[in-house]
């Protein structure tokens, strides 16, 4: 049943009653059980909840009930979006008894359309790293190798759907969080527009760069559940469009760092495009390289400053201490990692009077001129082609260098700081391990993302490929 | 020796009267149980995301130019940075770099002179939960937080160093709380907290442009602390800098029952911030013809009322003065004189037993069963002869306590002015039987003696007896 | 680059420690990310470059003052790490 868990394949399946949602539901969870020990892809598992759950599509099919095209379908949720009810830690020891009085309306809209949840995924603490290595609750394997990372933050969301213990994750994506796990798990991660999908109930550090996305197996998947999400249009109209005639341009700044395999990968893509009758031509986004340097000091800042309601007073972890003062300093030292914690250091002291201008203040103009080279792009091009990062899933041995790992996601973090829609796609192996390409489009471009993506889907056929565990 | 004066910047908060708070749909009610008026947004929990309260925004722009501000074009909330319980996120959501309202003034008359208190600024920002102390704060073991009032939307009134003593002070801050409360955006009650006051406190020598250290007072919470406080604070500076010390610029709690200025501890206190755009609140832009709208839609202020009531109406200055001090004494002096078209009258009598029985009760006009309609009616029956005029008073306290019509309580309790020369004849001869002693003192030529006589009578007819129909008839029995 | 005393002065301010066997690797991390920033604007000219702190074309967000309901009070209270008397309870707040 789940060797092809795309959801539009399972949808089908379920409405003309070839398999029951509760016998999805418990598919899914004894596959979640079993490879838990080697993935670690999830926090918390809801299993009463959600076989209650499936058992509610279940009746309402045998009423004879249209479905949507969600219902029960298994779904998780990074475990930074709040399900009320249901235990969020952020994967923070900050956090690991915190279960929130209120959902996220993300969750909200998918529970309304039928989706099941069976758990909430492991991801680095408050999102910040890009390897799922830095959760108060262990490291996530990549599900084609074990001993690579699945990338993060939102590594787990990415690896459980590789690996088929869901249909559909959530994940969140300030700086690539969404698209570089999409990458190197080898699944389709789409970082909408900004505001596109509410980030209300998302317990997030960086506001002004943060969004929430799917990750799904496939395009269609993912269009699916962006219409559930936005609460918008039928995204699937966009799919099995012609994209002859298609402007894309390919920013040289995004291939200097690229790795050969993925380099060839991305050409054999470009190829595609072209024989698909996409007119694909070089162009050039000069301040790309300033990006994440942006990027580092705005999510910092912010993250410093959003992450102070963590105090101990209302809810999460606190310290023995004698007075007040104590107890913050002992709360925010137990309660946070390393990582973090040196994190929001660095944003206390960008945004600090002596470095306010010098930092913060030239970080936001350098977003400015990010969102300037985008505009020009798109005032040529539909879309934009890049690697979504510059290199294969590093080894889970590797990355001690932090600054080194951070720029993995160097690709995608200008989408964030123009809070454009970017997709990655799966394109191939280098190796045995996926490497995944971006597609960007103009704000509230999803549709040609979408269609353009599923275009070179049909060619590449992703999907039809098993994680190997 | 060399004169110094003072250099006093005033920092007000004020409460707005929405119905919920400026982020969140909890209500604002005073006095709620603790904690009942929380949710995610306001209790700052994980994943909250604050949406701006329009009304919050309109009342900030009618404030704004009450106080002859200017209405920016562009807003934008800013996060303030610090940590303490009593606020939520670890920040206070406040318009830090383009506040909505800049540049105003009021205008206060001091010793005959008006003096103009420049505002460098009016920004919209959100309260702080309130700190519950088990005895004081030193020496508690623990303290209990209230996030009742976390989030209710406050003003935050700047004005320049403009004020110089204890007495400006007042009169600003009495000024600027009459003009909150006719916009309706506030009840400024500072018993209640919904209006509060800082003040820079800084002195030079006279006539110097140089400012000197300040210090920043906290902990007035009333006029009668503000003025005290700055009274004490002024000299204490000067001391300091005429014995050739500094002042230490710090934050100082006033001392209500010890009368005194304290240094609050200031290891923790932050000095910087960190000030930046909030990502979570999206700025907003404002159109020159809505702001015109919300201009449009302030009523009559208190200068300008004053100055009708002067010029139009006749009152004497000190009468146009009381009378506008409040909104709703203002309101209910319009009213009854739209009824009985004699101010002069209505000023007499909202100055003095209607002002009595408000001080007697302890309340607001407004808070009363008393309408200008019955106030009006009242008046009429005086001025008809029906009621004297101690008996209408005794009327009033009535009105007072039962909101019941003066006529019904003039018929109720049988109080209509005896004027019937039949009715009094024999009650004066009682009198004058019954005092012989005082008859010839009368006849003695002391004055006081037909006084009595008539208070006498008076008393007999528990105050109802025609005032100059009695003295017309006790003078003429006694002379005749 | 930043010293010692600049970065527990700035933990200071976030309310966080640093044990002792962080403090040089912090410090050696945290001055790696000022000198990449400062490297990634050398070659910029940003002085007329105006700031972007909200990318959404959204303004004037605002919802009516409308009543809409808090949170009951066991449900406020649920993840209160202490609490006393229907209130979220702190530690003293002087420290003698």
């Amino acid at each position: 049943m789940l060797n092809d868990a795309r959801i539009g394949r399972l949808h089908e399946l379920l409405e003309s009653r070839q398999i029951s949602a509760e016998e999805l539901i418990t598919a899914v969870l004894e596959r979640i059980s079993t490879l838990e020990t080697t993935l670690n892809a999830f926090i918390t598992i809801t299993p009463e909840q959600a076989l209650a759950d499936a058992q509610t599509v279940d009746a309402s099919i045998a009423r004879g009930e249209a479905i949507g095209p969600l219902a029960g379908i298994p779904v998780a949720l990074k475990d930074n979006i709040c399900t009320e009810g249901v235990r969020t830690t952020c994967g923070s020891r900050m956090l690991e008894h915190y279960v929130p009085p209120f959902s996220a309306v993300a969750y909200e809209r998918l529970r309304q359309a039928g989706a099941v949840l069976v758990g909430k995924s492991n991801m680095d603490e408050f999102a910040t790293g890009t390897t799922n290595k830095n959760s108060f609750f262990g490291a996530t394997a990549n599900p084609w190798s074990p001993d690579h990372i699945p990338g993060g933050s939102s590594g787990a969301s990415a690896a459980s759907v590789a690996a088929r213990q869901v249909c559909l994750s959530i994940g969140s994506d300030a700086g690539g969080s969404v698209r570089v796990p999409a990458a190197h798990c080898g699944v389709v991660g789409l970082k909408p527009t900004y505001g596109l999908i509410p980030t209300d109930g998302l317990a997030e550090c960086a506001p002004s760069l943060e969004h929430l996305g799917p990750l799904t197996l496939d395009v269609t998947g993912c269009a699916l559940a962006l219409q559930v999400l936005t609460a918008g249009e039928d995204y699937t109209a966009y799919l099995g469009r012609d994209i002859r005639g298609l402007r894309i341009g390919i920013p040289q700044e995004y291939l200097e760092q690229a790795d050969p395999q993925v380099r060839s990968l991305f050409d054999s893509a470009v190829q595609m495009l072209t024989g698909l009758g996409a007119e694909v031509e070089e162009t050039s986004l000069p301040h790309t390289q300033s990006a994440p340097a942006s990027y580092f000091t705005i999510s910092a800042a912010e993250a410093f400053s959003n992450l102070s309601n963590f105090d101990g007073v209302r809810f999460g972890h606190r310290a023995e201490a004698r007075h007040l003062h104590e107890m913050y300093r002992k709360t925010r030292t137990e309660g946070f990692g390393p990582d973090l914690r040196r994190r929001l250091i660095f944003g206390t002291l960008a945004l600090s009077a002596d470095h306010y201008e010098e930092y913060y203040l030239n970080a936001q103009k350098i977003r400015t001129l990010v969102c300037r080279d985008f505009d020009q792009a798109f005032s040529k091009f539909d879309l934009l082609l890049t690697p979504t990062v510059p290199t294969p899933p590093p080894a889970a041995s590797l990355g001690q260098d932090e600054l080194e790992m951070r720029l993995q996601g160097r690709y995608a973090m200008p989408a964030n700081l123009a809070g454009i829609p970017a997709l990655s796609l799966p394109i191939g192996f280098a190796g045995e391990l996926p490497v995944g390409l971006q597609l960007l489009a103009p704000s509230l471009g999803e549709g040609t993302l979408l269609s353009a993506a599923y275009a070179l889907e049909q060619l590449v056929g992703f999907y039809r490929h098993a994680s190997k565990i | 020796m060399q004169e110094m004066e003072a250099v006093i910047g005033l920092e007000i908060h004020v409460e707005m009267n929405t119905e919920t708070k400026i982020f969140c749909g909890c209500r604002t009610a005073f006095g709620a149980e603790t904690n009942t008026q929380v949710c995610p947004i306001c209790l700052g929990l994980p994943g909250h995301k604050p949406v701006l309260n329009q009304k919050a925004v309109e009342w900030h722009a009618k404030a704004a130019l009450a106080l002859n501000c200017e209405i920016a074009p562009y807003v934008q909330f800013d996060r303030k940075n610090y940590f303490y319980a009593d606020l939520p996120k670890g920040y206070q959501i406040s318009q830090f770099f383009y506040p909505m309202g800049i540049n105003g003034h009021v205008d206060i008359e001091v010793n005959g002179e008006t003096r103009r208190i420049r505002i460098r600024q009016i920004h919209l920002e959100e309260d702080t939960g309130k700190l519950l102390h088990m005895g004081n704060i030193t020496a508690s073991p623990s303290s209990l937080v209230d996030f009742n009032r976390a989030g209710v939307p406050l003003l935050e009134i700047v004005t320049q160093p403009d004020v110089r003593n204890a007495e400006e002070a007042r009169l600003f801050l009495q000024k600027l709380r009459t003009i909150i409360q006719y916009t309706g955006v506030s009840d400024c009650k500072m018993e209640e907290g919904s209006m509060r006051c800082d003040a820079n406190v800084s002195v030079r020598p006279k006539g110097s442009d140089i400012l000197g250290q300040k210090t920043e007072l906290k902990n007035m919470n009333s006029f009668r602390a503000v003025t005290r406080g700055i009274d004490y604070e002024i000299p204490r500076q000067i001391d300091l800098v005429l014995d050739g010390e500094e002042v230490i610029p710090q934050t100082r709690h006033w001392d209500e029952a010890k009368g005194v200025t304290r240094a609050m501890r200031t290891k923790y206190l932050a000095t910087d911030y960190r000030c930046f755009p909030d990502p979570n609140v999206p700025p907003f832009k404002n159109d020159p013809a809505w702001v015109e709208e919300i201009r449009q839609s302030l009523p009559e202020l208190p200068d300008a009322r004053y100055a009708r009531l002067v010029k139009e109406d006749g009152l004497p200055p000190y009468d146009a003065e009381v009378i506008t001090a409040s909104k709703a004494m203002a309101d209910f002096y319009d009213q009854t004189v739209a009824l009985v078209k004699e101010p002069k009258t209505v000023s007499n009598w909202l100055m003095g037993e209607v002002g009595r029985c408000l001080n007697t009760a302890g309340k607001e006009i407004q808070e009363t069963a008393l309408t200008p309609k019955h106030l009006a009616e009242l008046l009429g029956l005086v001025k008809k002869g029906v009621i004297t005029g101690k008996i209408a008073k005794d009327v009033m306290d009535e009105m007072f306590r039962s909101g019941q019509d003066p006529e019904t309580i003039v018929k109720e309790k049988g109080l209509v002015q005896i004027a019937d020369q039949s009715e009094l004849d024999p009650v004066i001869d009682r009198v004058i039987q019954a005092n012989p002693k005082v008859v010839e003192d009368f006849h003695a030529g002391k004055d006081r003696a037909l006084g009595f006589l008539v208070g006498q009578v008076m008393k007999e007819t528990r105050g109802k007896a025609n005032p100059q129909m009695l003295n017309e008839l006790l003078r003429r029995k006694l002379q005749g | 680059m930043i010293g010692v005393d600049e970065m527990l002065q700035a933990a200071e301010a976030a309310r966080l420690e640093i044990p002792n066997d962080e403090a040089g690797g912090f410090l050696t991390e945290i001055n790696r990310m000022f000198a990449f920033v400062k490297e990634s604007c050398a070659n910029l000219d940003l002085g007329d470059v105006p700031p972007t702190a909200y990318i959404q074309p959204r303004m004037n967000v605002f919802r009516p003052d409308e009543p809409q309901g808090s949170l009951p009070l066991e449900i406020a209270l649920a993840n209160a790490p202490d609490e006393d008397e229907r209130c979220f309870k702190v530690p003293r707040i002087m420290e003698e």
